[in-house]
């Protein structure tokens, strides 16, 4: 036979993922008296470093009417401390050619540096300078809000998914604080003040809130009496934080529309499930890559590829501390008319009501349990390619699990998943009348549809 | 919970040389390349701890090849090489590959495609199979073809929502015109429309020219694996190659300003720019430097003063493109419509003050110190470093380049550098898109230069 590889051998184990998936490597884990939790993973392969910084404070921290100051506030942590003024700061990291950004969420906020490991020493100065002394002024407040409202502006009010991604959750959370977005409103960014950031400052910026992992090529003993000589003196608070409260149970679906300058309707639906310390989530999350994740998918294979009503779908979990958003969005296709688009709108709608309907009455196939457990693993793999990669998934896990080991037993829980619990899940998050739908509409249907 | 990470991969190769002072870092040892005999290359570059494996074809023939009636043909083919082969049929093929939780992934760029399967290290024969089917026994159907035309005109025109790509689109297209580098890489809607299975096959089997096609694999592999690279890949039979297109750009004079009128604009997206330089340009290290100084990251010039002081913008960079022929060089930010004139304006004077006066002596020291101290970092794993390495060979360029390029950036000196800026950078002649409120931009922009207006409907057609 010519070519052997040309047979369609196709043949691998349908019933069972594969065995060998241990991706954990060594970390040690302590604490300085202040209260920081240390994370450190020495890895000498390549001569870089990755420093990262977390805290656990995040949008659901904040007031009604002071949206967006968690956000706001990582931007304030540019603007120089007692021993570094801003420039100084971000001239020191270029010029020792280090890379460096920050991110803020519902949950937590996250500031990294990576940088060749010998220009570990100067990392360490830079950072523990604007931890402990940050200076806030309020020229540099003004100017920064400024910025932000520009983000909010590209991010946000520009796109038609920024705009869905924000009415998804003013819809599904009726009484908490992850309703708001993490960038805030304008209007609540104009009654941040100078004092208000200063309180924040106080209130969370403190050791026993935040968490130092260094990953990447580094002597363990020496940076361990570095961190105690940089960190030893920031001084610990008591963290006064607003108490979350529970979403109650949600008993009728709801709706929102709005319109825009687009060509094409723009479909979610949204049900919120359970937070990511929940045994349930990865039933959840496998349930989510089965039903519209890649071009197998069961979303997929219905409204792009056989109707040819949409040009993408996609599912995802946006997992958080207290409760979690499982997220369908259909892109459909530009439309001869405002009729034919609500022939596909309502079509969407219905496909998307009848595969939640069979998630929930019949068990998932073993061949796409099988797939999502690869995808899972493939995902993980992806993850850890880099010391920053790493350094991200060790503060992930322990600032919001309390426990970075998460990072490696995390792919046994999903493959110990099985279809009937899958289908458990669906029956008790994603019904009908638990559901949040938004529909971004072109603004020529508007006249249509208000009469 | 699952943490996932976008890795950034490089768009070109900017700095390299180690800043250590004890320890030798030398990425250069860590691969092997092989020449089939049909003159197919093949690069390795070995994981040696985490489990994945990917393949990818490089061919260093992009969307500049698309003839002009059919515009989008390279990427249509190369799509269409995902849409079913000789023995699967699309649905069959795409759920063969997620059983696996494999990915692939398609770049089309102006000059070259990179087509890849990434998987899991225990798939390695399931994966090598499925990569080698979708490139050797590919099979373009009409359905298959219909469907990826009306997906592509709808997502064209669905792309143009987004006010930052209709910027970016518009000012290469209106810069460049008619030339290869004239339309976006998906093509046209005319040029969607008029694709067919003939012109397809026609052009697939110019494409995969054995002198301009790289086998890229990378991972933790087996000692098996070269083996059967070698005895499937040697397969691709000598064809003739594509005829090379005539790369004639006009002549930019003055400042052209095309303002596109999107009337519910929350912000006006503008960019700024004019052709670029050619990889081959002696002063391409020194203009490189210099164009960090200007517009990338934190410390740039444009940063200093338009976000940091004066609060106009979230984000400013500026770039050139290098690419085969002269590509472009781009400064792209976005304001509120109330303060385009004062950014534009502002954009202009640092723009012209930098080509006239140059750069410092301690600002091409920092930016050669952040060249080279962030070195280990661009080549960290092994996916970058064969990504480097394959654009070296886009470029025809030695490996010696990473081992010597340390020492070619410390020897960049400021007066030849100010030269060389006063040069190819041009504040006079240049070209102007915003996307935005045209009633409210249009009167801020006067005193800047001539103002062409147009709707972004015209480009939904």
């Amino acid at each position: 036979m010519k070519n052997l590889l040309w047979v369609a051998l196709f043949f691998i184990g349908y019933t069972s993922v594969h065995a060998q998936t241990d991706l954990s490597f060594p970390v040690e884990k302590y604490q300085l008296a202040n209260g920081l939790t240390v994370l450190l993973y020495p890895d000498p392969l390549v001569p870089v470093t990755s420093y990262h910084t977390w805290v656990r404070v995040g949008s659901k921290d904040e007031q009604k009417g002071f949206t967006g100051i968690a956000h706001l506030f990582e931007h304030l942590m540019f603007k120089g401390a007692q021993k570094y003024s801003n420039k100084e700061y971000e001239r020191l990291l270029r010029e020792n050619g280090a890379s460096n950004n920050a991110f803020t969420s519902r949950d937590y906020t996250g500031y990294y540096v990576n940088a060749p490991s010998s220009k570990l020493d100067i990392v360490m100065d830079l950072e523990s300078d604007r931890f402990k002394n940050l200076i806030l002024t309020e020229e540099n407040l003004q100017s920064e809000r400024e910025v932000v409202k520009e983000e909010r502006r590209f991010r946000v009010e520009n796109r038609v998914q920024g705009l869905v991604f924000e009415h998804i959750n003013e819809l599904a959370y009726t009484s908490n604080s992850y309703k708001w977005p993490v960038i805030g409103y304008i209007a609540d960014l104009n009654n941040i003040t100078l004092a208000k950031a200063k309180d924040f400052y106080k209130t969370f910026y403190s050791p026993n809130n935040a968490i130092l992992v260094v990953a990447g090529d580094f002597d363990k003993d020496k940076i361990k009496s570095k961190i105690e000589k940089y960190y030893g003196d920031f001084k610990t608070q008591k963290i006064n934080r607003i108490e979350y409260v529970d979403e109650p149970v949600q008993t009728k679906q709801r709706e929102s529309v709005f319109y825009k300058d687009i060509q094409s309707d723009y479909l979610s639906v949204s049900f919120v499930v359970p937070s990511q310390k929940s045994t349930e989530l990865p039933s959840v999350e496998l349930l989510s890559e089965i039903l519209g994740s890649g071009d197998s998918s069961r979303l997929y294979k219905k409204l792009v590829y056989n109707l040819q009503i949409a040009t993408g779908v996609y599912s995802f979990v946006m997992s958080n501390l207290n409760s979690s958003m499982f997220q369908i969005h259909v892109l459909l296709k530009p439309a001869k008319n405002k009729k034919i688009a609500d022939q596909n709108k309502n079509k969407a709608l219905s496909i998307i009501w009848s595969e939640l309907f069979n998630l929930r009455s019949y068990p998932v196939n073993p061949k796409e349990l099988l797939k999502s457990q690869n995808k899972t693993i493939m995902q993980h793999v992806d993850a850890l390619k880099t010391v920053d990669g790493k350094a991200y998934g060790l503060a992930m896990n322990e600032t919001v699990l309390g426990d970075y080991t998460r990072l490696f037993t995390d792919l046994e829980d999903y493959k110990k998943v099985q279809a009937k619990d899958i289908q458990k899940v669906a029956e008790k998050y994603l019904v009908q009348n638990k559901s949040n739908i938004v529909i971004a509409r072109p603004n020529n249907y508007k006249e249509r549809d208000v009469k | 919970m699952k943490i996932i990470l976008n890795i950034t991969l490089l768009l070109l190769l900017s700095g390299c040389g180690s800043a250590l002072k004890n320890k030798e870092f030398n990425p250069v040892k860590n691969y092997e390349t092989q020449k089939l005999k049909n003159g197919v290359q093949v690069l390795y570059v070995k994981e040696e701890k985490l489990p994945y494996i990917s393949f990818s074809m490089m061919v260093f023939s992009g969307s500049a090849t698309d003839p002009n009636n059919q515009l989008g043909l390279t990427a249509a083919t190369f799509e269409m090489l995902t849409k079913g082969t000789a023995l699967r049929s699309a649905t069959q093929f795409n759920e063969d590959i997620e059983l696996l939780g494999a990915d692939l992934d398609i770049m089309v760029e102006k000059d070259y495609v990179n087509l890849g399967l990434q998987g899991l290290s225990w798939h390695e024969d399931q994966l090598l199979s499925l990569f080698s089917e979708m490139i050797l026994k590919p099979k373009f159907t009409f359905a298959e073809l219909s469907r990826y035309k009306k997906d592509t005109i709808a997502k064209i025109q669905q792309s143009l929502d987004n006010p930052s790509n209709l910027a970016s689109e518009v000012f290469e297209n209106k810069l460049f015109e008619n030339h290869p580098y004239g339309h976006r890489e998906i093509g046209t809607i005319q040029g969607v429309q008029g694709l067919n299975l003939k012109s397809l096959n026609e052009h697939y089997s110019h494409i995969l020219f054995p002198d301009k096609i790289w086998i890229v694999v990378v991972g933790k592999y087996s000692p098996a694996l070269k083996t059967n690279v070698e005895k499937i890949f040697s397969e691709i039979k000598i064809q003739k190659p594509l005829l090379e297109k005539d790369f004639v750009l006009k002549e930019l004079k003055g400042r052209n300003i095309l303002i596109i009128d999107k009337p519910d604009a929350a912000q006006a997206e503008i960019r700024v720019g004019h052709y670029g330089i050619l990889r081959t340009d002696p002063n391409y290290q020194a203009l490189s430097l210099s164009n960090s100084i200007l517009g990338q990251g934190f410390t740039s010039r444009f940063v200093d003063r338009i976000r940091d002081q004066l609060g106009l913008t979230y984000s400013i960079s500026s770039q050139f493109d290098v690419r085969k022929e002269r590509g472009l060089f781009q400064i792209r930010t976005f304001t509120q419509n109330e303060r385009v004139g004062q950014t534009v304006g502002e954009i202009i004077k640092l723009y012209s003050d930098f080509q006239e006066k140059g750069i410092t002596s301690k600002e091409l020291r920092l930016a050669q110190d952040h060249t080279i101290g962030k070195f280990p970092l661009l080549l960290e794993t092994p996916e970058k470093l064969a990504y480097n390495l394959m654009i070296l060979r886009f470029f025809a360029i030695s490996d010696d380049y990473l081992l010597k390029y340390k020492e070619n950036v410390q020897n960049v000196k400021l007066d030849s550098t100010n030269e060389a800026i006063h040069k190819s950078f041009d504040a006079q002649n240049m070209f102007i898109v915003i996307v935005g409120k045209k009633d409210v931009i249009e009167p801020q922009l006067r005193d800047i230069g001539k103002i062409e207006t147009q709707s972004y409907k015209d480009f939904l057609h």
